[in-house]
């Protein structure tokens, strides 16, 4: 700035003629003022700048994602996700077989398998508490020559530690005052050299094996039903894999030979500039030794779709085999839980049966020459429900299930943010004494300078394990969602991310209610109207489309936060489980942001992957401009007259 | 003025196989300046140098500090700058030439191999350790032994529940490690025939994470290297009734080897450093840390 | 339902009984102020967790008072070892040998926690750097946008396009930002030099050397110019908020007196409108340290033994050097370190010193602004 500031003496001049400026005869002052036009310029040059470079990495993506999409079809691993499809709904269904037959067995052996279990954790912890003296006992024991007495004394210590270890557990109220005994006396001399389990343990494992025998024996025909079940698949899972076998060599051979092209141009240009000759050998014989030979898609498809009459001929059985398995299954379970599983699965049971018999008509309607256009790159990217990477079968970048958790996450955040800095900013302005408000606007602006990292640091190490622990308190039962399993969710997460969105939800609404002419509350009170009339009836909805920008561009906060939900969300790649109602928000989830910076980092430039990130950029970058902008439309459609 | 990544390494001699295509000519002569600005310093310079070391978790969080430090100690005179992101950017790395040693919990693929070869960097395999994978629970989940298939069905999400394997009744958190680590893809193959893991797995940042999540989630299950299979919360569990401890290498399932990859033959201080790793030394700081050292 | 203060005193017999509406009113701001008290009650158990957790890790009883160390050390790993009588020993890696040495067979077993051994002078550096840099820059183009948009603009189309993109800039999300900084500062940005990379997008020769468009690469320079724009359009606003205080006066009078626009803006409005652009950037600089996003892919590095300027680059290593900074640091411990005991005191120190940072330069910002408002009433 100091080069341009004019000394004194040319003022004068500068009146009648534009003085000279590095040499060039232009106006000083207009040059000045090009100059801050410029600066101004930059903020759009920036916007433009963001939107290039998110552009320039991001739109390779159709392409290569599409190359990528073309190989899955014509390698024919899609033509092989044609039959893992049933073969997935199978074992779902068969876990559902299995946890029902296994709540049914349980009836029996439960008993046992809480002593037996309980006792082993108990041995456990009594075995940690004192590792450091067993190995002294170890030690003691495999060096030659130790004196007896000073392996006896480690003994000693070892069992007195042992005891102390046995007095501090609690154990669950399944054994008897004489099984007590015996345990306290088992545990408490546990030596590592011993060479047999202590004997209670040894009992308690036999009444377990018994009981287990016994149930295995009453619920043998449900249990045979269940394995007949999961035999049902075995021919169709060995053909399946196969082919499966097959169509990955020949994907693997078209990624090579993809890379091979890339890698043929670049020595070849390296060769063409190279300055000496034997420089250019090296590279002309490096280029010269890649070969390229032409994928023979048509002949490696056709071993594949041989096997479709197989298929074909496998179906009919399989139908058979699971419905006389099905017949096995008993009509209600001997508990609860089994019966309601076992009625999931005949609910169920009848979409499986018909996608398995729908599966070879649609396998040959298949083509495997039949082109992807570039649309469908870029719908499976929008609209696909799977992100898969690094897979080793195929890579899917399908945004869905990143979106569902952003948006939900900024859901239960607005939920949570919306009422109380709504109710804030009614309070702060209308109800608080001026003291109250010198207190209550600091404080609230303060929170905006808390860093989001540190408040990602508070969910995985506080928030955490507080709403873990609140929802295992007995009383608290009733809340859907409880007790939480896992202790970085979603609702953690919009929790803190709530928090965030406070500061600039409470400023900007109280803005709004401040802005409404002193002329509507004056009219108002002038009709009798109460103090708390004139707020909600009049004040509030005046002012209720600065409360909605407020809203939006809290919106706009949340969705776009990252270390938040990269540290608290819980990373789980998947459309969250609607089935539990409100409790999927104590489910985790992975977010548009939180996968960026997961991910970024870590791939390869230029790849598919890197380019499918920069993609969730450009996503990400559109919404916040489309909340800017709806944001804006509001605020200029409802503003208020001038009063 | 900015000169970022203009001159070679110093400790490269000139005719390092590590061809800039193009502009070979200025490239030999600033190396030719450098060399000779390297004879004149030679001294300042070399204790100066930095080794970068770029690559898998498994190994870079623990084991590699370790010796380091340990090389460091010994009068290695070189600095280290280590980055543990997972194995993928071992390769991205030393391919853009960012890294002087790759570390890696799975071999080099094919096409990370001629990536590579394009960028000029031809990638040279080190075995330095081998690692077993451990599949932790939390301790106070009584299942301590799972069969392979039983694991595989965890991980695919072909088995949910607890009971199904003659545990608790519960559902069975998966944790695995993100996509870019080896240990993710090896185990992918080890213990997986290569299936795809289950949607609803979550991903962690690193072995830690891992340890942190399982020892805090009752229904939880992860895998992670052996040397963090002690953690608090947590218990290693056996597989196919064989425990994972340094003895079975041989018998257990999913063990491993590691690598380090470097540019070339290794020279100078890279050379030094991979040398102590192979001696007595490294291989003592290995198994402190719960690696099986190389043979 | 009575307020408590009549409730003290004798019940006066002739006192009106609340009716319904008003009992219903008082419900009503009742919970409006339990809305309020409640934001207020979460914030402050979070900053008292920090402080209960953090403060003793930074400050003691003795001399000099703060715990010097954990401020002027490098991170390093930490080892805890323990013999076999069930002794625990704390140490960084050569008081590790040390102890090991002395112990002998004794030793029992020996746990390493990464970062969490040593002290966090690298992400105080860092983060330090990252914003100095980042200021100048924001400041640099912050404060000539707001005179234009104060002192030159007329209204017309490109003001509403400035305008507009200031609004847009603000509203897109930080690691958009990042990928900006990694698409542009990291990969783009031009380079003079001899050799220039494949990679570069285009290169100029310019004779005596070469420019080449390759990047800046993961360095401070490429982060604080992604922090810069990040917080560009709060400067910006701050910035013109203040040029618009200064009285129409005083830049009426400077003109009368025949002094030219530059002159007056410079002689006239800047040195008025100063002190408060000054303070707004304060909250400015607090964001900028406090974003962790931008610097990701950009500058922060999860671990460096070295300070920026004891590389090979020398003090020039000041700008083109990728760096440890507070905020990726935190990251780092609350990701990929287990939590216990040995680790909270890295955990929870960095986080205290960051926030006592972040907050200091908040508070300062919204002291100094009131007291400029007192002081400068036109």
């Amino acid at each position: 700035m100091n080069e341009e500031k004019p000394s004194p003496s040319s003022d004068f001049q500068g009146l009648i003629k534009p003085p000279s400026f590095l040499g060039l005869r232009v106006d000083r002052q207009s040059l000045i003022k090009h100059f801050f036009t410029g600066s101004a310029a930059v903020t759009i040059l920036t916007l433009f700048l963001i939107m290039y470079s998110l552009l320039k990495e991001g739109t390779g993506f159709i392409p290569t994602y599409q190359f990528e999409l073309k190989v899955y079809r014509q390698a024919g691993l899609e033509f092989c996700d044609f039959i893992q499809k049933p073969l997935t709904e199978n074992t779902a269904l068969l876990s559902k077989l299995n946890r029902a037959v296994n709540a049914d067995t349980a009836t029996l052996t439960q008993k046992a398998q809480v002593r037996r279990d309980a006792l082993f954790l108990a041995k456990g912890r009594v075995e940690e508490k004192t590792a450091r003296l067993r190995e002294a006992v170890t030690e003691a024991v495999e060096t030659a020559n130790t004196p007896p007495e000073k392996l006896a004394q480690a003994r000693q210590a070892l069992n007195e530690a042992n005891a102390k270890a046995v007095g501090e557990e609690a154990f669950p109220d399944v054994y008897s005052a004489e099984e007590r005994r015996q345990i306290a006396s088992d545990l408490g001399t546990l030596q590592p050299d011993a060479a047999e389990p202590p004997a209670i343990i040894k009992t308690l494992s036999a009444e377990f094996a018994e009981q287990d025998r016994i149930a295995k024996e009453k619920y043998a025909g449900f249990l045979e039903a269940v394995e007949a079940f999961e035999e049902a698949t075995e021919p169709i899972v060995e053909l399946h894999d196969g082919i499966a076998e097959l169509a990955k060599s020949t994907k693997e051979a078209a990624v090579q030979q993809h890379m091979a092209e890339d890698a043929k141009a670049q020595l070849l240009a390296a060769a063409e500039s190279a300055k000496t000759p034997e420089a250019k050998a090296n590279f002309q014989k490096e280029a010269d030794a890649t070969s390229l030979e032409a994928i023979d898609y048509k002949g490696k498809i056709e071993p594949i779709v041989a096997k479709l009459p197989e298929y074909e001929a496998m179906v009919p059985t399989y139908v058979a085999a699971i419905k006389a398995a099905m017949e096995k299954v008993p009509q209600k379970g001997e508990t609860k839980e089994s019966t309601a599983l076992i009625n999931e699965v005949r609910k169920q049971l009848p979409k499986h049966l018909t996608h398995a018999e729908e599966s070879p008509a649609l396998m040959k309607a298949w083509q495997w020459d039949k082109p992807i256009p570039m649309v469908q790159a870029l719908t499976a990217f929008l609209f696909g429900g799977d992100w898969i990477t690094n897979s080793s079968w195929q890579d899917f970048y399908g945004v869905v299930p990143l979106l569902t958790g952003s948006l939900l996450i900024a859901v239960i955040a607005l939920v949570i943010a919306l009422p109380l800095s709504v109710g804030a900013a009614i309070y702060t302005n209308q109800f608080a004494s001026p003291r109250e408000q010198e207190l209550i606007k600091p404080f609230i602006e303060f929170i905006q300078a808390i860093p989001s990292v540190v408040l990602g640091f508070i969910g995985i190490s506080v928030v955490g394990d507080l709403i873990k622990e609140t929802s295992n308190v007995a009383w608290l039962q009733w809340i859907p969602g409880f007790p939480v399993q896992e202790r970085l969710n979603m609702f953690n997460a919009g929790l803190l991310l709530a928090l965030m969105a406070i500061p600039t939800m409470f400023s900007l609404a109280e803005d709004a209610i401040q802005n409404v002419p002193r002329a509507f509350s004056e009219a108002s009170e002038a009709l009798g109207a109460t103090k708390l009339q004139t707020v909600f009836r009049v004040i509030f909805p005046a002012s209720l489309s600065g409360v909605f920008a407020a809203m939006l561009l809290g919106l706009g906060r949340i969705i776009g936060e990252t270390m938040v939900v990269l540290l608290v969300a819980g990373n789980r790649i998947a459309i969250p489980d609607f089935s539990d109602g409100i409790g999927t928000v104590f489910q985790p989830a992975h977010t548009l942001t939180g996968i960026i910076a997961q991910e970024l980092g870590e791939v390869s430039k230029g790849s598919s992957h890197w380019q499918a990130l920069f993609m969730v950029g450009i996503l990400l970058f559109t919404i916040s401009l489309l909340i800017n902008f709806v944001s804006r439309k509001v605020v200029k459609r409802f503003q208020l007259p001038k009063i | 003025m900015l000169e970022v990544g203009l001159f070679p390494k110093v400790e490269k001699p000139v005719q390092s196989r590590r061809v800039k295509h193009n502009r070979t000519h200025q490239h030999m002569k600033s190396t030719i300046i450098t060399s000779l600005l390297a004879l004149a310093f030679t001294a300042g310079l070399n204790a100066q140098s930095v080794l970068r070391v770029r690559g898998s978790d498994t190994l870079g969080a623990k084991l590699v500090p370790q010796w380091a430090e340990q090389f460091k100690k010994q009068g290695g005179g070189v600095s280290f700058d280590i980055a543990a992101e997972g194995s993928s950017t071992a390769f991205t790395n030393l391919a853009a030439g960012t890294a002087e040693i790759g570390m890696s919990s799975r071999k080099v693929k094919d096409d990370e191999r001629t990536f590579a070869k394009t960028k000029g960097v031809f990638l040279t395999e080190h075995e330095v350790a081998w690692d077993m994978i451990a599949v932790v629970v939390n301790k106070n989940n009584p299942v301590a032994n799972l069969t392979k298939k039983q694991i595989a069905g965890i991980f695919t999400g072909a088995i949910k529940d607890w009971s199904e394997v003659g545990g608790t009744p519960g559902p069975i958190s998966v944790y695995t490690r993100n996509t870019s680590s080896g240990t993710y893809k090896d185990w992918q193959t080890l213990a997986m025939k290569g299936k795809d893991y289950a949607s609803s797995s979550q991903k962690m940042a690193g072995n830690e994470q891992i340890v942190a999540e399982t020892a805090g989630n009752a229904g939880g299950i992860g895998y992670v290297g052996l040397a963090y299979a002690h953690g608090k919360g947590i218990k290693a569990i056996s597989v196919d009734g064989t425990a994972p401890t340094p003895e079975n290498v041989k018998g257990y399932a999913y063990s491993r080897p590691t690598f380090f990859y470097t540019n070339g033959a290794p020279q100078g201080k890279v050379k030094e450093f991979i040398d102590f790793v192979h001696s007595d030394a490294g291989k003592k700081v290995s198994q402190l840390v719960g690696f099986i050292p190389a043979k | 339902m009575h307020a408590p203060a009549t409730s003290a005193l004798l019940e006066n017999p002739f006192a009106k009984r609340r009716s319904h509406r008003e009992t219903y009113e008082f419900i009503v701001r009742s919970v409006l102020r339990g809305a309020t008290y409640l934001i207020l009650f979460a914030t402050a158990a979070i900053f008292l967790h920090i402080i209960v957790k953090g403060s003793p890790i930074l400050f003691q009883a003795k001399a000099p008072f703060i715990n010097v160390e954990f401020l002027t050390k490098l991170p390093e790993t930490l080892h805890v070892l323990e013999d076999k009588q069930g002794h625990i020993y704390k140490t960084d890696p050569k008081g590790a040998d040390a102890i090991k040495h002395q112990l002998g067979d004794n030793l029992r077993q020996e746990k390493t926690i990464s970062y969490s051994g040593g002290g966090i002078l690298g992400p105080i550096v860092g983060t330090f750097l990252l914003v100095l840099v980042c200021i100048v820059i924001a400041l640099f183009l912050g404060i000539s946008s707001a005179i234009y948009l104060s002192e030159y603009a007329k209204p017309g189309k490109f003001i509403e396009w400035v305008r507009l993109a200031i609004l847009n800039l603000a509203g897109v999300p930080s690691v958009v930002f990042g990928l900006f900084g990694l698409g542009v500062f990291v990969l783009a940005a031009p380079v003079f030099t001899n050799t220039p990379l494949d990679r570069a997008l285009l290169v100029i020769p310019l004779g005596f050397t070469q420019m080449s468009f390759q990047g800046w690469d993961t360095s401070v320079l490429s982060g604080a110019f992604t922090l810069a724009f990040v917080i560009l359009p709060v400067i910006i606003t701050a910035s013109e908020e203040c040029l618009r205080a200064v009285p129409m006066g005083f830049r009426e009078t400077s003109l009368a007196l025949g002094a030219t626009r530059w002159q007056t803006i410079w002689r006239s409005v800047l040195p008025f409108a100063m002190p408060g652009i000054l303070t707004s950037s304060i909250l400015g600089i607090a964001r900028a340290a406090g974003e962790t996003a931008p610097i990701m892919f950009t500058a922060a590095l999860a671990f460096k033994d070295k300070l920026p300027w004891q590389g090979e680059a020398g003090f020039g290593g000041v700008f083109t050097e990728s760096v440890q900074a507070l905020p990726y640091h935190i990251y780092t411990l609350a990701a990929r370190i287990p939590q216990n005991e040995y680790s909270e005191r890295a955990q929870y120190g960095s986080v205290f010193v960051f926030l006592v940072l972040v907050m200091t330069l908040a508070t300062a910002s919204v002291l100094l602004r009131r007291k400029l408002r007192a002081k400068y009433k036109w």
